[in-house]
């Protein structure tokens, strides 16, 4: 029966890439839709019939006829292997598993105007519940969350916000995920000094909270397997953000001094800079650590990725609203709660393909995570002190602010 | 001739003399190929074997190969003595007035080829209600039985083989095992015997794989070392530290109160191949396991003996009980779990059926309230008469239950797999399933696809009941959710709890495994780090009275009013 698992996630795929899902402002009809609830054409027929009787021995949710979970992303690409596609993938599985239907829709522009309709065809489609992917709806959400109060609305990596861009209460129908970015980042450093990587890198999108996260969360993983393994003095850290989240020449310039000076791995987290990096290392036959989702299948020089749980969030949080019955629970509803590894967000990639690990084991990694997810370690959050290590860190930014 | 390997019991004469005297002169004569060990008669009844010889009917070799109906075999109270019983409308004409019993090994064609040398483990008189006993010698547990007439000086059955049917006679009557109090059940972790990680859990059932590599052959260890079993004048080498684990696990589960079931595999053993299947010896097949060797001497011997001692040894005695065998796993999929090179469901089946027999006889002769599965998945009738991929389970289930029925009844069970399909899938309440016997896919929403079969008269067991039927294996990811899962296994609790004729719902499993997480499937109570998912207090109250309190959150998920209408979708 193992055969069959595969074909699920290709025909997912498939389904949604050929329904338009990431289109402009476009539910995704029917195609996603008869996946999401696991029914063939026959079974989800819009048209309800006035009067019509159910037959009670049907299941309800084999007669789901209107959106229930509706995703709305910005702009970008919803397959682009990053936040959206995370987001979709975790209402995909969700949807897949509970049998409730799903649609996506995309901004037409990365404004603010935009991703309010957005929003608000998501609305008039009488979705039940709108997942909004990332940041960029935190104003969307906060303009509309008191005037569509029998709406709700999960919003990742953000809080409601008004106009200004102040942070405004959360409304009661509202859920929102932050991430513990510093608990990922410290598994892929720890994990990479155990395979026995010496000298690593950091590269670092932009100096904002959630990458300054990720990097300290990296030199503190780096540090403690260090001094578990008594090798701390051979430890050197080459540290820098480069202000950019996309391909950028001077990121592909600093990653290819740095393969050639002997690192020989760089955590490259944030958006798509990891391309410049991935340049550099294809020259130099350096290794790179991915950031936010499983980057394995781009190339093999991603020893591993530090998983956000973008994927694994809004699974949870759905799961937690439809055990509710169609609501959010007390201890999420009003609230905007930071998921890590103690909600199983936090993860390093073990499926087939995505371990790479040849001297560091599972077993090793498995006992990591346990100590994380019991609070048996505790990363600092604080991203206004740097990190103390035992270990060797080159902040490459003081040394150009300095510089100058 | 081999005159001393079985024994001829004369039951109207004096057995000692007439022992003696027929092997002398046998063995002066020479004879013994075509010509049978008979009773001494009587001068004053010679008219009336002569009348016997002749018959009243003239029959055919094919015609008198069904010609007779074995009504029974089995043990009679002492425990030594073996009856077969055999009617016959008329009495055939044949070169003499007897009928004759032969044995025949389970691997063996129950024909008389032209180089037929057994000599007959019993002989009576023809008459056309007959009754043939014999004191049992170790080894006919796992042997079937023709009865045969000698025409033209061959010998020619009367019927098809058949097998002792009450095994459990030869059992200890004294041993008992757990009664379970509710149908819960578990794949375990072995890591988490002994810790309150499986004792929290208060798991009524509990499942567990040998595979056979695992335990047969020798070991180096000193604290354990090889354990020499004896079987039928072989020594057979079992593993002794691997089968120690085994003890463990087993005399705690017994001694926790667990029904124990065993899952017997059959992996690829480079030391011992005789152990495959001549028609499965393929390594390249790639299959996870392989049929057992029922064809062949050295293979089947080999497994009657692997059946004996692990029966033997897990009877409730000295090392914990199993109570209940799984023969192999999902045999439907012949290409994956019981690899055979054949389309032939019916070749395929009966080199099955013959495992299972050797597991049932062995496993009763020693602890009598054992019961014996072979199990299937959620293919139940969906090939369309294409066997290439794999047998439907509706069909194998037909045919193997004429098998048993033909050879010999005995109280097998079936074990299901329900899985949704696919595997990934946890909803499996969300679709409308075909319920009628013809159905292509086995769930839990449509059991009285297979109970309606197993209703059915000529399918019931020795004593007129509905067989066991057990879900032996069946989980439901949390990948797609830890509540959904939650929900997805109560609910099957609760739909396997409602049905009377389902025994148990065995869980898998305890702990994730990684093999199946990279799959993207997740069925543990525990990740692989061993933290407990949601589901972890939806399992182990589902049994008691704090269970509602515990799964109102399944009616929400499922979308029903109550735990009825629910239940009703299962209808």
């Amino acid at each position: 029966m193992k055969r069959q698992v595969l074909s699920l996630f290709i025909i997912a795929s498939l389904i949604l890439l050929s329904s338009g899902c990431g289109g402009h402002v476009t539910p995704a009809e029917e195609p996603g839709r008869e996946n999401a609830s696991g029914q063939g054409p026959d079974d989800t027929e819009d048209t309800e019939k006035p009067g019509q009787q159910e037959e009670p021995e049907t299941p309800p949710a084999a007669r789901e006829e209107n959106v229930c979970i509706a995703l709305v992303t910005d702009a970008g690409s919803i397959v682009d292997n990053g936040f959206n596609h995370a987001a979709l993938e975790g209402i995909q599985t969700y949807a897949d598993g509970a049998g409730v239907s799903y649609a996506c829709y995309s901004a037409d522009a990365d404004t603010p105007d935009a991703h309010k309709a957005a929003v608000l065809t998501a609305i008039q489609d009488n979705a039940e519940l709108i997942v909004c992917a990332g940041s960029p709806f935190e104003q969307a959400v906060g303009s509309l969350q008191e005037d569509y109060g029998n709406v709700y609305f999960l919003l990742l990596d953000g809080v409601p916000r008004d106009l200004g861009g102040d942070e405004i209460a959360i409304a009661p129908n509202v859920h929102c995920i932050t991430y513990r970015e510093e608990e990922a980042g410290y598994l892929v450093g720890y994990m990479a000094v155990l395979e026995g990587y010496r000298k690593l890198g950091f590269i670092g999108g932009e100096e904002i909270p959630s990458i300054q996260r990720y990097g300290y969360g990296y030199l503190q993983g780096i540090d403690d397997a260090a001094a578990s393994l008594e090798a701390s003095d051979d430890i050197r850290v080459e540290y820098w953000y480069g202000g950019s989240f996309c391909p950028d020449g001077q990121i592909e310039d600093v990653s290819m001094e740095w393969y050639q000076a002997g690192t020989e791995i760089i955590f490259a987290c944030g958006g798509s800079l990891y391309q410049s990096v991935l340049a550099s290392a294809e020259t130099c036959e350096g290794m790179l650590i991915g950031a936010d989702v499983d980057q394995s299948g781009i190339s093999e020089r991603f020893l591993t990725s530090a998983m956000k749980g973008i994927s694994s969030s809004v699974v949870v949080a759905l799961d937690d609203f439809f055990a509710s019955g169609k609501k959010w629970p007390d201890g999420l509803a009003q609230k905007a709660v930071s998921y890590g590894a103690k909600e199983k967000c936090i993860s390093l990639p073990v499926q087939n393909g995505a371990w790479r690990f040849q001297t560091a084991t599972m077993d090793e990694y498995l006992k990591i995570l346990a100590r994380l997810r019991s609070g048996d370690i505790q990363i600092p959050v604080d991203t206004e002190t740097l990190p103390e290590t035992a270990a060797t860190v080159v902040y490459h930014n003081e040394q150009e602010g300095s510089d100058s | 001739m081999n005159i001393g390997r079985t024994k001829v019991i004369y039951h109207n004469l004096s057995i000692t003399v007439i022992f003696i005297v027929l092997g002398i002169v046998m063995v002066l004569s020479g004879c013994g190929r075509t010509t049978p060990v008979v009773s001494q008669a009587s001068g004053q009844e010679d008219n009336e074997d002569e009348k016997l010889t002749e018959g009243t009917v003239v029959l055919s070799d094919a015609q008198l190969g069904s010609y007779g109906e074995i009504t029974g075999c089995f043990f009679k109270e002492d425990k030594e003595t073996v009856s077969l019983t055999l009617s016959m409308p008329e009495i055939p004409k044949s070169d003499d007035p007897m009928i004759y019993l032969f044995a025949f090994e389970i691997y063996e064609a129950c024909t008389f080829a032209e180089d037929f040398d057994k000599e007959p483990v019993a002989s009576t008189k023809k008459a056309t209600e007959s009754k043939l006993e014999w004191r049992y010698e170790s080894g006919q547990l796992f042997q079937q039985f023709v009865p045969a007439l000698l025409l033209e000086g061959k010998y020619v059955s009367l019927s098809a083989g058949i097998c002792i049917d009450n095994p459990e006679m030869l059992a200890d009557a004294s041993a008992s095992g757990p009664k379970p109090e509710s149908k819960k059940g578990l794949l375990l972790d072995p890591q988490m015997l002994d810790t309150p990680l499986l004792t929290d859990l208060d798991v009524k059932y509990a499942i567990y794989n040998i595979p056979l590599s695992h335990i047969v052959g020798e070991t180096a260890n000193e604290v354990f070392p090889t354990i020499l079993y004896e079987y039928r004048g072989k020594t057979y080498k079992f593993n002794g530290a691997s089968i120690n684990g085994y003890d463990h696990l087993f005399t705690y589960l017994t001694e926790n109160g667990m029904n124990s079931t065993a899952i017997i595999l059959n992996d690829w053993n480079e030391a011992y191949p005789e152990l495959i299947h001549p028609l499965s010896r393929n390594n390249e097949a790639g299959a996870y396991y392989y049929a057992f060797n029922t064809a062949e001497e050295e293979g089947c011997l080999h497994l009657e003996a692997i059946a004996s001692f692990l029966a033997q040894r897990y009877s409730g005695k000295e090392y914990g009980l199993v109570s209940n065998w799984v023969v192999a796993n999902e045999i439907n999929q012949y290409r994956t779990w019981n690899y055979m090179d054949t389309d032939d469901i019916n070749l395929y089946s009966a080199e099955f059926e013959k495992a299972m027999r050797i597991f049932n006889n062995a496993a009763k002769s020693n602890y009598a309230d054992a019961n014996v599965y072979f199990s299937i998945d959620h293919d139940w009738n969906n090939n369309e008469g294409n066997n290439e991929d794999h047998f439907n389970a509706k069909e194998i289930l037909e045919v193997i239950n004429d098998i048993v029925r033909k050879k010999g009844n005995y109280d097998w069970g079936l074990a299901i797999h329900p899985y949704p399909d696919p595997l990934t899938r946890v909803n499996y309440w969300t679709e409308t399933y075909d319920k009628t016997v013809d159905a292509p896919i086995l769930t839990l929403m449509n059991l009285s696809t297979v109970t309606d079969v197993l209703k059915q008269e000529e399918y019931l067991d020795r004593n007129g009941e509905v067989r066991s039927i057990t879900v032996t294996e069946l989980g439901f990811s949390s990948a797609s959710g830890e509540k959904l899962q939650a929900a997805a296994f109560a609910y099957c609790y609760y739909i396997i709890e409602a049905n009377p004729y389902v025994d148990a719902f065995i869980m898998n499993r305890q702990t994730d495994a990684l093999e199946e997480v990279k799959q993207g499937l997740a069925f543990g109570i525990y990740d692989l780090d061993q933290s407990p998912k949601y589901i972890f207090d939806t399992f182990k109250y589902i049994d008691t009275d704090e269970a509602q309190e515990h799964t109102e959150f399944m009616l929400n998920i499922l979308g029903a009013d109550s735990l009825e209408e629910a239940l009703s979708w299962a209808q």
